[in-house]
């Protein structure tokens, strides 16, 4: 079974190009639309091996809020934090801080070493 | 793999887009994910990932159909009032796509999404 991103972020485009690209090294990529979604898929029992979390989104949670909750309650998934103004809070204390603009090949780089698979880009 | 048909999913809930999508792409498309019309739109807008399809659950698909036939000519949109209905209409996309062999019966779709959505309401 392959490994399972769950990636939050409200900007349909840079979500899809993130998830084309996950998914082109063969993981299964999660798509959410907020941190509320994420937060839903995770409750259900969906599987998460790592999420990529946007800060600022609609919703009643920010993606810092998010990832806090989430090592409470799964503290198995590593978490990216990816941002251009992760605003209040250290982002690198709850996971890797991925600062916005990326490359798409970086990331799944990343991915790859939290997951400590070989292969990737 | 790359010049198989894409299709556009537009669906509120994780729950039903993400099974929905694993099977289409399991049945070998190509799949983009929106969870309202303001973010299909924006996909429908890129030029370099063209959509075949769109498949819409939900009554927000009838806004979104009218706007596609407006000014996407040539987007195949398949309305689905229901869940059900659209995972029965993936099945039927994936007894014409382009896997030569089907992963599995379509109604495990909604077998896994009645679930997970179980799951969440427990959960709440």
């Amino acid at each position: 079974m392959p490994a399972h991103i769950l990636l939050a972020e409200d900007e349909v485009l840079i979500r899809a190009l993130l998830a084309e690209e996950l998914r082109s090294h063969g993981l299964v990529v999660v798509e959410a639309a907020n941190a509320d979604e994420a937060w839903a898929y995770l409750q259900a029992g969906g599987r998460a091996d790592v999420i990529f979390s946007d800060v600022t989104m609609p919703g009643t949670m920010t993606g810092m809020d998010l990832v806090r909750r989430m090592k409470q309650h799964y503290p198995g998934v590593k978490a990216v934090i990816m941002s251009g103004n992760p605003g209040p809070g250290n982002p690198a204390e709850l996971g890797v801080f991925m600062p916005k603009p990326y490359r798409l090949e970086d990331a799944a780089k990343l991915a790859f070493k939290l997951l400590g698979l070989p292969g990737g880009p | 793999m790359t010049d198989s048909a894409r299709i556009l999913i537009v669906e509120a809930d994780l729950l039903v887009r993400h099974p929905l999508a694993e099977y289409l792409r399991e049945c070998g498309y190509q799949v983009l994910e929106a969870s309202d019309g303001a973010e299909a739109s924006v996909l429908l807008a890129q030029a370099e990932l063209p959509v075949d399809i769109v498949l819409a659950e939900g009554d927000a698909g009838f806004e979104l159909a009218a706007w596609i036939r407006a000014n996407h000519t040539g987007v195949q949109v398949i309305l689905a009032g229901t869940v059900t209905r659209a995972v029965e209409r993936a099945g039927e996309l994936c007894e014409d796509g382009p896997a030569l062999v089907k992963p599995y019966e379509h109604k495990f779709v909604l077998e896994r999404i009645k679930k997970l959505m179980a799951a969440r309401d427990r959960a709440k």
